[in-house]
């Protein structure tokens, strides 16, 4: 996914152009010549006008926009127009083109996907991170690169900029005269440099038609300018502009120019340190470039919005990053896909390939899902094999391949159901009886074999149980002594170190792995990824101490919302979620009032776990023994003031039951979730 | 947390809480007291009101008997659906005159 820092530019990059098409197919459709627009989105700033003003606009319309990516903004149009058949004509437009550019720019959020999918591009990045590895000619690189940036780009000119004291020197172009070097301060190049991001420009864009254009790109049809800046202060501009009239630039293509221009920077800054001989220094910048495409194309956070699992993810890129990468694929609230994988080789280009294995996984998971008649999930031995048969003819040719260990967590049923394709490398903590299992397989690694049919086995997991998946780093960092931590290595600390929370156990197994291997540096990447499933009894999905006061009664309420809206797989309605705050207060209450005894020791445990489409509240408190048989029925005439809260429990909830143990209370109260059940 | 206004002879007694519960009720309770005891014609406006359980509950019970113990009346207006709600669970719709606005109530005084 698009890294969150990058979201702001790329929302605006996106809205843009969306408004530019917008104006475009109105001046069509309405002839008219006179369409003024204004877009406000979160991030924004604060109203933001398209050149297409006109000052005597007579109508105005408000097009609400409730769809992603474009959600929560408001386009405001005004277009004169005489004649009421035009206006209709002209709202008409809008209503589609809004669905249908929605549909084009909602392609901007696959981008990772398409960079993936398109496998020429990735097979052109990694030939020519071999060929920058091997040759040691850094001008017949550069062409070469320079070469591609043009094949992807189509019928384009392009250049490479290159600072070199104080000044941008051309290092090579394509299909333009020599250009000479220049300060990079102003026009295009001084805009992009001062974003330190890609710039995508068409010739609607008002930056093409300022006047501080370099002379090159005035009238071009299209412009992409990608500044980067290295850490050792290499700084390098890869300039593509196609001529007047062409198509704007798609993202994928800008995409591909992104990582051509880090193999630039890469490529340079090699030649440079390899002039200095400062190997390990290179290896240090080579990783930053590789780490950089990782993190743009390998690495994503944990889904959110389950229910009744507790998942971390660590990665620790090593110094010679590889193509280890994981994901997640959420299919509702109780079933998600986890993956880990591994491709063979380190470096740029087995980066890309693991980008190019993402990109697969995603997409085979798309089209399974489309596929005619079956409203079921792909099973993960399908996503699997349609992965491997995709991808296997290009890993062959390129002499790699990838282990990969799928998994599927249905947590309703709570089964896990894994493909394992030479990983090896699962490892599942049983709560019950306290022991680890590897849980493997025997399928081969992707690349060997285009038609290789992938089985997936079933394993069954129970509350509180640790599902482990992690990379050969782990497993294979050595110690000073030259052994491995190994797989017993980390069964054995899972047997210890289960009963936390899965985020302390992703940090806690790099602490003792790093202790393990003391002076060794880690030399492979270190991914490990876990599963903890919400334990059933104590620990709960959710849990508060509250102090015997009424003062906190509003916590509790509060509590109760968020946990509900939190981890419930069922959307609850504000009357359901009013009902249990109000089932919850008056039981708190009664604690606070009746059952709590004077003294030290008041405080109130309340639980909240969700079993079977029901949430299970439990409250424990240490007390009067209380017997519900002694609380008389209310009076509903009228006559008496209190008496209501135990009624109004039984009749929120479905069910409510008082018991005691060890001079502890308990109040349990279980609330179903069916959303068909009906309100009482 | 209550604003009493006189109007036409009608007692208004807006609450400005949120919350009427367990920790607030006896407050609330004590607060309105003495000004319930000189009005025959009550109207209870909660449309501020998002949260009460049963003490809240009581306190309003509490007043119902008061105003009806020397022969007055009290409405109340502007529920949420939720607080409504709770006037079902425990029957006492049917003990309470209840309005959607306050306007409607006070008309109801004049009928």
């Amino acid at each position: 996914m698009i890294p969150v820092a990058n979201a702001p530019d790329r929302l605006s990059l996106v809205h843009r152009r969306f408004c530019d098409e917008l104006c475009r197919r109105l001046l069509a459709a309405a002839s008219t010549t006179s369409i003024g627009m204004a877009f406000q989105a979160p991030g924004l700033p604060e109203e933001w006008i398209i050149p297409f003003n006109s000052d005597n606009c007579k109508i105005t319309r408000t097009v609400e926009f409730t769809q992603e990516p474009l959600s929560e903004c408001r386009l405001r149009l005004c277009a004169s127009s005489e004649d009421a058949a035009g206006l209709l004509a002209l709202i008409e437009v809008v209503a589609q083109s809004v669905a249908e550019i929605q549909d084009v720019t909602s392609r901007e959020d696959l981008l990772m996907q398409e960079l993936g999918a398109s496998w020429e591009t990735l097979a052109a990045l990694y030939e020519s991170s071999l060929d920058l590895q091997s040759s040691d000619n850094l001008q017949g690189v550069i062409d070469r690169l320079l070469d591609r940036s043009v094949q992807a780009a189509g019928d384009s000119a392009a250049v490479l900029w290159i600072a070199n004291e104080g000044m941008f020197e051309a290092m090579a172009e394509r299909n333009c005269e020599r250009l000479k070097p220049r300060t990079g301060a102003k026009g295009l190049m001084g805009a992009a440099r001062l974003r330190g991001d890609p710039m995508v420009l068409d010739a609607n864009s008002y930056e093409l038609q300022s006047g501080e254009v370099e002379p090159e790109l005035r009238g071009a049809g299209a412009v992409v300018l990608i500044p980067v800046r290295t850490r050792a202060g290499l700084e390098l501009v890869l300039q593509v502009w196609r001529a007047a009239g062409s198509q704007p630039f798609e993202s994928p293509a800008v995409r591909l120019l992104e990582a051509i221009a880090l193999q630039a920077a890469s490529t340079v800054e090699k030649d440079r340190f390899h002039h200095a001989a400062l190997e390990g220094e290179r290896m240090r910048q080579e990783m930053e470039v590789v780490a950089s495409i990782q993190q743009r194309l390998l690495l994503g956070g944990p889904p959110t919005g389950l229910a009744g699992v507790d998942i971390a993810n660590y990665m620790l890129p090593s110094l010679q990053v590889g193509g280890d990468f994981y994901q997640f694929v959420r299919h509702s609230a109780t079933c998600f896909d986890a993956v880990v994988a591994d491709v063979m080789g380190k470096g740029i280009g087995s980066a890309l390939m693991g980008a190019a294995t993402k990109g697969a996984l995603h997409r085979v998971i798309a089209e399974l899902k489309g596929c005619e008649g079956t409203s079921q999930l792909p099973q993960p031995s399908e996503i699997v094999s349609a992965a491997n048969r995709e991808m296997c003819g290009q890993l062959i040719e390129l002499d790699s391949f990838v282990t990969l260990y799928y998994a599927r967590l249905d947590l309703e049923k709570m089964i896990l159901t894994y493909v394992d394709a030479g990983h090896s490398h699962a490892q599942h903590f049983i709560k019950s009886t306290g022991a680890v299992e590897t849980i493997s397989g025997d399928g081969i690694p992707l690349g060997f074999q285009a038609d290789e049919a992938y089985t997936q086995r079933t394993v069954s997991l129970e509350a509180g149980d640790v599902v482990f998946l992690y990379s050969d780093g782990v497993s294979e960092s050595a110690s000073e002594s030259g052994e491995f931590y190994g797989a017993e290595g980390v069964a054995e600390f899972l047997t210890r170190q289960s009963w936390r929370g899965a985020a302390e156990i992703a940090s806690e197994i790099n602490r003792e792995v790093t202790e393990f291997r003391g002076s060794q540096e880690l030399t492979d990447d270190f991914t490990c990824l876990v599963i903890k499933l919400s334990e059933a009894k104590s620990g709960l999905a959710r849990r508060i101490e509250l102090k015997g006061e009424l003062d906190e009664l509003e916590r509790l309420r509060e509590w109760v919302r968020s946990s509900l809206v939190e981890c419930s797989s069922t959307a609850l309605g504000e009357l359901d979620i009013f009902n249990i705050q109000l089932a919850l207060q008056e039981a708190a209450t009664n604690v606070i009032f009746h059952g709590l005894m004077p003294g030290e020791s008041r405080r109130i445990e309340v639980s909240l776990a969700f079993e079977d489409q029901t949430a299970v509240f439990q409250i424990a408190y240490e007390g009067e023994p209380f017997t519900p048989e002694d609380v008389p029925e209310p009076d509903f005439d009228g006559s008496r003031d209190h008496g209501f809260g135990v009624f109004l429990m039984k009749e929120i909830m479905d069910e409510v039951a008082f018991t005691r143990e060890n001079g502890k209370n308990t109040i349990r109260m279980v609330k179903s979730l069916d959303s068909n059940k009906e309100q009482d | 947390m209550v604003t009493l206004t006189v109007v036409d002879d009608v007692l208004v007694v807006a609450l400005e809480e949120k919350v009427l519960d367990a920790r607030n009720a006896k407050a609330f309770r004590s607060e309105v007291e003495s000004a319930l005891n000189a009005h025959r014609q009550v109207v209870l406006d909660m449309g501020t009101l998002t949260f009460m359980d049963s003490s809240g509950l009581g306190a309003l019970l509490s007043c119902l008997r008061q105003v009806t113990g020397h022969g007055g009346d009290m409405k109340i207006c502007a529920l949420t659906p939720q607080v409504r709600a709770i006037f079902q669970l425990v029957r006492m719709h049917r003990l309470f005159d209840i309005y959607n606005t306050r306007e409607e109530a006070m008309k109801s005084f004049s009928a």
